[in-house]
């Protein structure tokens, strides 16, 4: 954690105080009952996915108790300890609300036939009037595989558009690109428990110690095995604190570090000769364009030293095993891809992966940001990790569901270009299903005018976030542990998460709301799925064949092994903990090296925008905060973002500790508290990202995105800061633009999974 | 074995010096306690006029509560006797003779008293259910307690005035007339069943807390906790079946119940001053600590606060006494260079400091 | 040594306060936590340590020595309760005397609240909630071989404050042999190492 709780409080004494730390609602506070049932399932938030333990009294989730599971071992970080007070929150949603007469009306309680009534027929209006691509899916990755896979089915087939996309876009689709084409399988190719073998671990943009505890815990019992650390971060993390080296990096020059290392690894002979010649492939391209980054070059364009650069690659190279791990730090970013590879290209130079302990891992951060990526949500896939453009996967797939492949729709937007698509007008309507686009995407403005042009506006979620506020139809879901299901943790281990309680008031489970959508919108017979078990046996044959192969994991075999890793094609099959360590999943069994140049963010700073702005998590906090900014200790503990500055910048600013201050970019300003610490680069600022409205650090970032994959560049904008009694500027201002959404270099031609051009003709958009 | 320990079959021990405080003032503690039984006497011989008006059945009663209250003085003295308790004593009287005190405090003690006695509000910080269990157990136990050692003693005395009234004697004093047959009276005979009716709400919400509540069941001592609870009902429910032996029963059982009734109340007397039940004699001190607080918190002109964050702390003369003590203790927390006492932190200043400290000789170094 | 307890390894803590958040489940003092996590010099690092009760034994307790009204208990074992609710008046000398900055006080209740190393918890054989939860070993449960089998680091039990010693059920680790932690020695070179401080400042940073 970056920041005390007494910033935000400077004048109480937390000394006596026992309620700062946030009074539990009474329930919890008089719930010191003994429980009746322990409830085994998982944690709700980010993609460790650690075993719990539900305590359940009268109908009522009371608590929490340690599960030791494979991979936590027992341990909880906040979040998992306070999960279950959103259960039985006051401020959850219980029954559908509606605006009768239109977008100023206000929210008011309807029946559940009102509203899906209401909603189903607007849709088939606006799809008769304006296509079937006028209504559109914005879902997500924080649910259970089930309901993951049943958002594509229903747009796809329920619908019947192409424009299904999902917030798992935001998240891991730069890992997801880059892992596809290095090794032609999207997963983190090792699990967990295998961290410890390695002998150097090389965190490059992870915060690992505030996004991952849990994760901590394996990567410290590795230099407990004596392995060293090597992070490579703009802010000196808790992580970053004790390793043995940190390489403070520019926000949005990862490459030329990366490519720096490589070109060591060349120059000092640690490269795998065999194993490059033997199961990669373009070695040679890669190696040349390694060449010119040497490490003065690196310092130049990455700001980190060259000494560090070099005393990291010899870390690194001469360890065996070793391992990468990388997250949103490398993965925001108008190349975020690029980011990616360079990781895979010195994972494979040193011939790690497919090792036991050795190689890359993503660390996905979603709940189930794995499972809802394979599923067949994302605008270009189909479940099992099929893709929307291969003829035999659409006539497969169209099978399963009972339809013809012609009437299977093509790509459609990604998340990013659908809410363009609503500014335009194009869409009409959208369903958003677990995402709060209001705090989650970048330069939110333009995302209030897209929402705020589309009707209806359909919400499902449990709480009134940023973006149900803006809806016209809120429908109450369910919290996690109100449903069961299936959930993929970062590791590809599938496992179970079960049902503790019931809903609360007229509250339904989701995908019971959407089957009953489909069937007022004419296509029941499609979804006739009275269980969530029924869903899980559609989705295993769905995936049967493909890479993500569920087919052979079943709840009982789940339970019996704690997890199973996909793939698993058959019912006799264990699962597959380690990937690759015979062949690649591409065709020729063979991974890719990529040739990577430098590429700068999309935009630098300027005169007038002289700083770096970059934003990320916090330990208390989940995605847009929606659940955990209503908790009371979490939110206790980060209750409003605040900017991090260094002393040297903030001295020349004259910006004080603690001091609320105006960060600007060339797209709007905010106003919050400073954070002067020197565990900062001094030409950058951080601002973290899960709050709303004019907390939001949305409204200030750049929304260029990665050309292949349209991940937003998060982690990197130009911006300045200043005090509140600054002037203000005469104009608004200019930073220093490389690229725009619109014209970013393509990084590679476009391949399967990526085009917008469908095969067959009469489908073009 | 020291006196202080809560009970004898109890799993805590408190540690608070006092075996050393029975070695230093066990003899003036053992003389105060012999004086406090021969003033019950005195008290008892003067209340019934030369024991004229004494009740003989009670003999078993008096004779505990003479014994109780030798024990409990006893203790009292040497309790109060403890260095961090004498200062508080001490410091807690000085303040209440103090002009300061009259002048501007003259309502404190008595809102202390109704307070954190009478209406015990901090209970109801803790849980209001709690706070109702508390103040049923309380006044159920109080009324008792007024009722039975007058009459014990033989202060309060019933004599016949035909036709069909009854006088109340107090001391030898006429102080109440009424008829024999009247609501009033009735009141009066059963003024220790409705006391028991009220110790036995505040027991049944009691025991509910404690056989339902998670953290108390794994905690709770039987002979701490319970057993007080146990013999508080013990005397409800014998003191309800004399009335009801002598009212429905055409006064079956009655020696056996009065006798059964008689043990459990002299047990719970010399009970009174060990275990659960010293706070009844101890709580009163919270009135002088309130005192101390305040007076002394107004006196420091502009405070005292932390040496490091510079948060305010509860007062000079508190930290003093609090170092006094810990000397009389053998504990000297000086951090040397000028630093002073580490009692002159906040808590959190302490903590940060050894953080420090641990920061100087760990650096970014990993363990 | 088969007694179990805890050992407490700042270098490890990140500070996320899931020790914090685990400690408020505990049946005894539920929503109150009991572990307080705090950052050494924000100014200057991200480093933070977890502060439990120590348990002290010699002197005993001094927070029980100082108590007037005799509500800090300490079982056989030697683990320090929290004061007895019947008996404490509030009058916060355990708060100050506490050489660690433990015990925390409710004015309101008139009730001091601190660690009870989770009895309710390790009675049936399950570790503390702060230790359960941690996940980064930096609070640790189990006896002192364990830790010497499992763990680098060498714990010790004994803490100094100028002249005065206090030994503690609970260990701190610290990196290199030695008999105990001198907290104001440690301090004495912090002091001096300070107003040297202008020197530290890499190069690097300066953009």
């Amino acid at each position: 954690m970056s920041v005390n709780k007494d910033v935000f409080e400077r004048h109480r004494d937390f000394n006596y105080d026992f309620q700062s730390a946030g009074s539990p609602p009474s329930g919890w506070a008089d719930a010191a009952h003994l429980p009746e049932t322990f409830v085994p399932t998982h944690c709700a938030f980010c993609g460790v996915q650690c075993g719990m333990f539900l305590r359940v009294r009268d109908g009522q989730v009371v608590g929490v108790e340690p599960r030791d599971y494979p991979h936590n071992r027992g341990n909880l970080c906040p979040k998992g300890v306070l999960a279950y007070q959103q259960v039985d929150h006051p401020d959850r949603l219980r029954h559908p609300m509606m605006r009768r007469h239109g977008k100023s009306s206000p929210l008011e309680r309807v029946s559940w036939d009102e509203a899906l009534d209401y909603v189903a027929r607007r849709w088939q209006d606006i799809q008769a009037a304006h296509g079937r691509d006028a209504v559109a899916v914005y879902s997500g990755s924080s649910m259970t595989n089930e309901k993951c896979y049943l958002m594509g089915k229903f747009a796809r087939v329920g619908l019947g558009t192409r424009h299904v996309d999902y917030n798992g876009r935001l998240c891991m689709s730069s890992a997801a690109g880059g892992y596809d084409k290095a090794f032609g399988v999207d997963r983190a190719p090792l699990p967990m428990t295998d961290i410890p073998l390695a002998k150097c671990i090389l965190i490059a943009g992870a915060n690992v110690g505030e996004c991952f505890p849990i994760v901590t815990r394996w990567l410290w019992e590795a230099r407990d095995n004596g392995a060293r650390l090597i992070v490579m971060d703009p802010r000196e993390t808790p992580t970053a604190r004790t390793a043995d080296i940190w390489l403070p990096v520019k926000p949005g020059t990862d490459v030329a570090v990366l490519n720096a290392i490589l070109r060591v690894l060349v120059h000092e002979g640690m490269v795998d000769e065999d194993y490059v010649g033997a199961r990669t492939s373009g070695w040679e391209a890669a190696r040349q364009a390694a060449e010119s980054f040497t490490p003065e070059v690196a310092e130049m364009l990455s700001g980190v030293p060259a000494e560090r650069i070099l005393a990291a690659a010899r870390l690194y190279g001469q360890a065996d095993p070793s391992l990468i791990m990388h997250a949103r730090g490398i993965e925001h970013s108008s190349h975020g891809v690029n980011n990616v590879l360079a990781c895979t290209n010195l994972a494979l130079a040193r011939g790690q992966v497919g090792k036991p302990g050795g190689g890359t891992m993503m660390l996905t951060g979603q709940g189930n940001g794995q499972g809802g990526r394979e599923v067949g949500q994302k605008a270009s896939q189909l479940p099992g990790y099929r893709h929307i453009d291969v003829p035999q996967d659409r006539e497969y797939i169209a099978g399963v569901w009972g339809i013809s492949a012609e009437d299977l729709p093509w790509e459609g937007a990604s998340a990013l270009e659908q809410v363009h698509l609503m500014a335009k007008g194009e869409i009409k309507s959208c369903l958003v299903v677990c995402s709060n686009l209001m705090v989650s995407l970048p330069e939110n403005a333009t995302v209030q005018r897209a929402l705020s042009n589309i009707e209806p506006l359909v919400v499902i979620d449990f709480f009134q976030s940023e973006t149900a506020e803006l809806a016209d139809v809120v429908l109450p879901g369910t919290v996690w542990c109100e449903d069961e299901g299936t959930t993929t943790n970062l590791e590809g281990r599938v496992i179970k998460i079960n049902r503790a309680v019931e809903p609360p008031g007229e509250a339904r489970t989701d995908w019971e709301i959407v089957c009953d959508l489909a069937r007022r919108l004419g296509k029941g017979p499609l979804f006739p799925f009275t269980s969530v078990r029924a869903i899980f046996d559609e989705m295993r044959l769905a995936s049967k064949g493909g890479t993500a192969d569920y087919y052979g994991i079943s709840w009982e075999k789940i339970d019996a092994q704690e997890g199973v890793f996909w793939p698993c094609p058959s019912e006799d099959h264990p699962g597959t903990p380690r990937l690759h360590t015979e062949r690649f999943g591409h065709p020729d069994g063979r991974a890719r090296f990529f040739p990577l140049e430098y590429l700068p963010p999309a935009e630098e700073p300027s005169p007038d925008f002289p700083f770096r702005l970059t934003s990320g998590r916090v330990v208390y906090h989940y995605l847009s905060g929606n659940q955990t900014r209503r908790i009371g200790f979490l939110n206790s503990q980060a209750p409003e973002p605040w900017v991090e500055i260094h002393p040297q910048a903030a001295g020349r600013l004259g910006i004080s500790d603690g001091e609320r201050v105006r960060v600007r970019t060339a797209r709007a300003s905010m106003e919050l508290p400073a954070l002067v610490v020197p565990t900062i680069r001094p030409d950058t600022l951080f601002i973290p990202f899960h709050y709303g409205h004019r907390q939001a650090v949305n409204q200030l970032t750049n929304p260029a995105v990665d050309p292949t994959v349209k991940i937003p560049e998060y982690k990197a904008c130009a911006a300045t800061v200043e005090r509140l009694d600054a002037p203000p500027p005469e104009h608004a201002g200019r930073a220093k633009v490389n690229f725009t959404a619109e014209d970013t270099p393509r990084l590679f031609p476009y391949e399967v999974g990526e085009t917008k051009a469908p095969i067959s003709p009469g489908k073009a958009h | 074995m020291s006196l202080s320990q809560p009970s004898a079959s109890s799993p805590l021990i408190a540690t608070d010096g006092a075996a050393g405080s029975v070695a230093r003032h066990g003899l003036p503690a053992a003389a105060a306690g012999v004086g406090a039984g021969l003033i019950v006497v005195l008290l008892m011989w003067a209340g019934s006029l030369g024991f004229r008006t004494f009740d003989a059945a009670l003999i078993g009663y008096a004779v505990g509560t003479i014994f109780a209250a030798a024990a409990i003085v006893y203790r009292y003295t040497l309790w109060i006797m403890r260095p961090p308790t004498w200062r508080y004593f001490k410091a807690g009287w000085v303040n209440f003779f103090s002009w300061r005190n009259f002048r501007h405090y003259t309502l404190l003690i008595p809102v202390a008293w109704w307070r954190d006695i009478f209406a015990q509000t901090f209970i109801r910080k803790r849980s209001t259910r709690r706070w109702v269990m508390h103040l049923c157990l309380f006044w159920g136990v109080v009324l008792s307690c007024c009722i039975t050692f007058p009459l014990t003693f033989g202060w309060f005395r019933f004599t016949f005035v035909p036709p069909n009234d009854y006088q109340l004697w107090f001391f030898g004093l006429p102080l109440l007339r009424f008829a024999v047959e009247g609501l009033l009276g009735f009141t009066i005979y059963h003024g220790l069943d409705w006391t028991a009716a009220l110790l036995i709400v505040g027991l049944v919400l009691a025991f509910g807390r404690r056989i339902q509540d998670a953290g108390l069941l794994t905690l709770q001592r039987f002979t701490f906790d319970l057993m007080p609870l146990v013999l508080l009902f013990a005397i409800a429910v014998t003191g309800l079946a004399l009335t009801a032996s002598s009212t429905l029963w055409q006064g079956r059982f009655y020696w056996f119940i009065s006798l059964t009734h008689e043990v459990v109340v002299v047990a719970w007397l010399l009970a009174l001053p060990f275990a659960k039940f010293f706070h009844i004699i101890e709580r009163p001190a919270s009135i002088g600590v309130t005192l101390y607080q305040t007076v002394n918190q107004e006196s420091s002109a502009d405070g005292e606060s932390c040496k490091r964050c510079g948060r305010e702390l509860p007062s000079r003369q508190f930290i003093d006494d609090l170092r006094g003590t810990l000397t009389d203790l053998g504990q000297h927390y000086d951090l040397g260079d000028g630093q002073g006492w580490l009692q002159e932190y906040c808590p959190t200043c302490k903590r940060v400091l050894r953080g420090q400290a641990y920061y100087q000789l760990m650096g970014k170094r990993f363990l | 040594m088969a007694i179990k307890t805890m050992f407490v390894d700042p270098s490890r803590c990140i500070g996320c306060r899931a020790c914090e958040a685990a400690c408020r489940e505990c049946d005894t003092h539920k929503g109150e936590s009991m572990i307080m996590v705090d950052f050494v010099d924000r100014r200057h690092s991200v480093a933070t340590q977890p502060t439990l009760c120590m348990h002290c034994e010699d002197p005993v307790a001094p927070c029980a020595q100082v108590c007037p009204v005799l509500a800090i208990m300490i079982t056989p074992e030697g683990v320090v309760q929290q004061a007895e609710p019947s008996r404490c008046i509030a009058c916060r000398n355990c708060v100050y005397a506490c050489p660690f900055g433990v015990p925390k006080i409710d004015l309101e209740a008139r009730l001091m609240k601190k660690c009870n190393l989770c009895y309710d918890r390790t009675v049936q054989g399950l570790k503390p909630w702060c230790a359960q939860a941690c996940p980064t070993g930096a609070i640790w449960y189990g006896d002192y071989e364990e830790f010497i089998n499992q763990r680098r680091g060498h714990p010790v039990r004994r803490t100094v404050f100028g002249d005065q010693e206090v030994r503690t059920r609970v260990f701190h680790v610290l990196p290199e042999p030695a008999d105990r932690l001198d907290v104001s020695a440690l301090l004495r070179q912090a002091r001096q190492d300070l107003s040297r401080e202008e020197v530290r400042e890499e190069a690097w940073v300066l953009d």
